[in-house]
């Protein structure tokens, strides 16, 4: 049996320009082990994941497999030294069967032994404790199932040392039971597992030692037994362990609560959301958006949040359930996005590069768009340019956009200055309903400032807001009430100033 | 019609096939793994005209097949360059093909044969002797070209290649989720570019097909069009390989009764009769089945990360 680490990271760092992505982290993963990498949103797991898998090189220190000192320059050199990654983007190819993708890149050219394939799939799936059907059609099988294929292609390159990327994130309950059974058998044939996870219920069902990362750096690392849940969420929010956690009440929550109107502007009644790929991603959600309020949503990426802004924003349809907009009779999703706007829907999309903005065309053109049946901006289907340039120049000014001008391509401008202009159109018409994602992620802290003054403004004017963020510390800043999703579920929602972050932390946890 | 005019026109019907078949099945490949090349016909053309002047030359259609192949390969490389390497759009550079073909082999025909008509040392119908005497089978089945079976078993080959074989699945999984192949090793542009000179070699038999069995000389444009029709193949076809056998025979067998029907009605127009195998291409896009999804990335350039 090999002694000592099997991977081993010593003084590792990682920069992007002048950002310090990782900053100084050691690690050792001993042979056999199931070892937790935790932490929020940005804490820098997927950039040590990177650097073990040989997707990036670190900047500074250095990564040892067995001993040996490495240099990866392709995931390729990692696979040979025993290094798999399950990503949590899997690389399938759905039309083709789970024998057709075992065997993509490893069969030879010549014809295919398809009975062998499938035996040696049953082989290694009952090794795993799992069934699997090799003849399926990959694009028939839900995320459990595909997931089941990546790990065992995963492990059909008989790895030393296999990496999952948040693998529970998107199972039910049952299947996230399914795959911890099938870790500990991994497990047991030797093979050292890294658990990148956000959920501290994993971390305690099958994990031996946990590290913490925040911003960047190792906040701890140890045994499991040494941590208590709430030393962990402390740990992955303060970076300290056992730290009171600031909850002082909202101040302006009781001002706000007076504007507020009677009949709820938002309405949403038992709603069933599932993700493109036709998991369940919120079970039964219902609660009331009130004028003059801003209603956080918070919890843990992926857990329907993205879902839920589609659907009321009427990009998408939810499964089940209904959505009511007092501007608009009837069921939300039998109007167009066009038509939900034009009645005072606002939405500040996620994704701002893909959903956002355009980013060839210029300011102006983006400050148009959704705009277009504006009288002041287009008559008779002509763009009034003067009147277009006039208001964007206005808008440059009043959000203090960095930029050369009106007419420069919006996508040379830097990530905050594209966000004010998006803010800047959404709130052009004073709408009544405000769908706000991530506002202010990845902006400096003086605009992070600037954004969630301008969501306050609107709301002190009467706008009812729905803010999704993974921000603690904003939700607590500027948010009246706030649900969390997770697990498919859906805590609160409850008045800021009758929680504390430690409640909210351990429903994002799934506690 | 009777009995010998309709097996006449089935038989040459089989070698108006030819051409657009082999050129069909380059493209299926090309096009399974993500590599869409609107140019075939300009490839055609310089397969036909590179087999004319090679096999005049040297008198042996063989080795001007040869020329027809290798002229194909280096324009399907060429395609293959300008969409996988540098990532220019698939649909403006094959027309450029197409333009680069006609322009090409025209010049050259006038360049080196004076544009004048040549005897060329063509391909002979196979002579199966009390086999092809037989009545109906005999002139249909075993009174083809050499080259016909070749290209009708290709269609079988290569459908039993992309569908039982792993060469077969790195193909696929290239043209349709090139993420995914990449992630499992798979070199994603060097496949694109062995499939882009794959069909651009095959084009270049269909295209010497046309100049040195169907017909026997070059004329300029001569391919008319069956590059596009190879094309509709492709996609009547769904993408697989003997389906575009049966849909280039369809094109084929009108194409030949066409040029009859032209003689029996001298009253109707004889454009009427020449558009009919592009107003079956059309009128099968139309059908249910021509609407099928083709390889998910076709025609998309695959850039890492």
């Amino acid at each position: 049996m090999i002694s000592g680490p099997i991977l081993a990271l010593d003084g590792v760092s990682k920069s992007y320009g002048d950002v310090l992505a990782i900053d100084d982290v050691s690690l050792n993963i001993a042979v056999g082990e199931v070892f937790a990498l935790i932490g929020e949103n940005g804490a820098g797991k997927s950039t040590i994941v990177k650097m073990m898998s040989g997707e990036i090189a670190p900047s500074r220190g250095t990564i040892r497999v067995l001993g040996e000192k490495v240099a990866f320059s392709s995931p390729r050199d990692a696979l040979a030294r025993g290094i798999s990654v399950v990503h949590q983007h899997y690389a399938l190819v759905p039309d083709f069967t789970v024998a057709e993708n075992f065997a993509l890149g490893t069969a030879p050219l010549g014809r295919l032994d398809r009975s062998a394939l499938n035996r040696r799939i049953r082989t290694l799936a009952a090794s795993v404790g799992v069934e699997i059907d090799p003849d399926a059609l990959v694009g028939s099988l839900d995320v459990a199932g595909q997931q089941k294929i990546e790990i065992l292609k995963a492990l059909a390159r008989e790895p030393r040392f296999l990496i999952l990327d948040e693998p529970a994130a998107v199972l039910s309950p049952e299947d996230a039971d399914r795959l911890f059974l099938a870790i500990e058998r991994i497990r047991r044939q030797g093979i050292s597992v890294v658990l990148v996870t956000h959920r501290l219920a994993d971390v305690f069902r099958i994990c031996d030692r946990v590290a913490v990362m925040r911003m960047g750096r190792l906040v701890v690392e140890g045994d499991v037994t040494n941590f208590a849940p709430e030393d962990l969420i402390s740990l992955m929010m303060t970076g300290e362990r056992g730290a009171a956690l600031p909850s002082q009440p909202c101040a302006r929550a009781a001002t706000a609560t007076a504007a507020r109107g009677d009949t709820p502007v938002l309405q949403v009644r038992d709603l069933e959301l599932h993700r493109a790929n036709g998991s369940v991603a919120v079970r039964s959600m219902s609660f009331d958006l009130a004028a003059g309020e801003i209603l956080a949503v918070a919890g843990v990426e992926g857990n329907g949040q993205t879902e839920l802004v589609r659907s009321i924003a009427g990009l998408e349809r939810q499964a089940c359930g209904s959505i009511g907009f007092s501007a608009l009779e009837g069921e939300l999703s039998s109007h167009s996005p066009q038509a939900l706007r034009q009645a005072g829907l606002a939405h500040v999309p996620e994704d701002r590069i893909h959903d956002g903005i355009v980013l060839t065309q210029s300011l102006a053109e983006n400050l148009l768009l959704g705009h277009l049946h504006h009288p002041a901006f287009v008559r008779k289907g002509v763009i009034r340019r003067d009147s277009v340039v006039r208001q964007t120049t206005q808008v440059i000014q009043d959000y203090g956009i960095r930029t050369t001008g009106p007419m420069q391509p919006i996508g040379r401008l830097s990530g905050g200055n594209q966000q004010k202009l998006v803010l800047a159109r959404e709130f052009m018409n004073d709408p009544c309903l405000l769908l706000a994602a991530h506002p202010s992620r990845g902006l400096d802290i003086r605009t992070s400032a600037l954004v969630q003054g301008l969501l306050i403004e609107h709301r002190d004017r009467g706008a009812a807001i729905l803010l999704v963020s993974a921000d603690l510390d904003e939700i607590w800043a500027i948010a009246d009430r706030v649900i969390v999703l997770s697990d498919t579920r859906m805590h609160g929602p409850v008045p800021i100033h009758e929680t504390t972050r430690q409640e909210v932390g351990a429903w994002m946890a799934g506690h | 019609m009777d009995q010998v005019v309709v097996v006449a026109a089935i038989a040459s019907g089989i070698r108006f096939a030819m051409p657009i078949l082999f050129a069909a099945l380059g493209e299926t490949v090309s096009e399974k793994a993500g590599v869409l090349n609107v140019g075939i016909e300009g490839i055609m053309l310089i397969g036909a005209f590179l087999a004319v002047l090679i096999s005049v030359q040297t008198g042996s259609p063989w080795v001007g097949l040869l020329a027809a192949i290798a002229g194909g390969i280096a324009l399907g490389l060429l395609h293959g360059w300008m969409v996988v390497v540098l990532k220019v759009d698939q649909i403006v550079s094959g027309i450029a093909l197409v333009v680069l073909g006609a322009g090409l082999s025209g010049f050259g025909y006038r360049l080196a044969l004076d544009g004048g008509a040549v005897r060329v040392p063509g391909f002979r119908q196979l002579d199966l002797g009390l086999l092809s005497h037989l009545p109906v089978v005999g002139p249909v089945l075993f009174s083809q070209h050499f080259l016909a079976y070749v290209g009708i078993a290709l269609a079988f080959a290569l459908g039993f290649m992309l569908r039982r074989t792993g060469l077969g699945l790195t193909i696929r999984a290239v043209g349709e989720t090139p993420e995914a192949a990449a992630a499992a090793g798979i070199e994603i542009d060097r496949v694109r570019l062995c499939c882009a000179a794959f069909g651009g070699s095959l084009a270049g038999i269909g295209g010497a097909f046309l100049s040195t069995a169907q017909l026997a000389g070059f004329v300029e444009n001569m391919v008319s069009g069956r590059g596009f029709i190879a094309l509709a193949c492709v996609v009547f076809s769904r993408w697989r390989p003997v389906g575009a056998l049966f849909a280039a025979l369809a094109f084929g067998i009108a194409d030949a009764a066409q040029v009859r029907m032209q003689a029996l009605y001298p009253d109707i127009p004889y454009q009427a009769f020449i558009i009919l195998p592009f107003v079956i291409a059309l009128l099968a896009m139309t059908m249910p089945g021509g609407a099928a999804r083709g390889p998910a990335q076709l025609g998309r350039p695959f850039r890492r990360g």
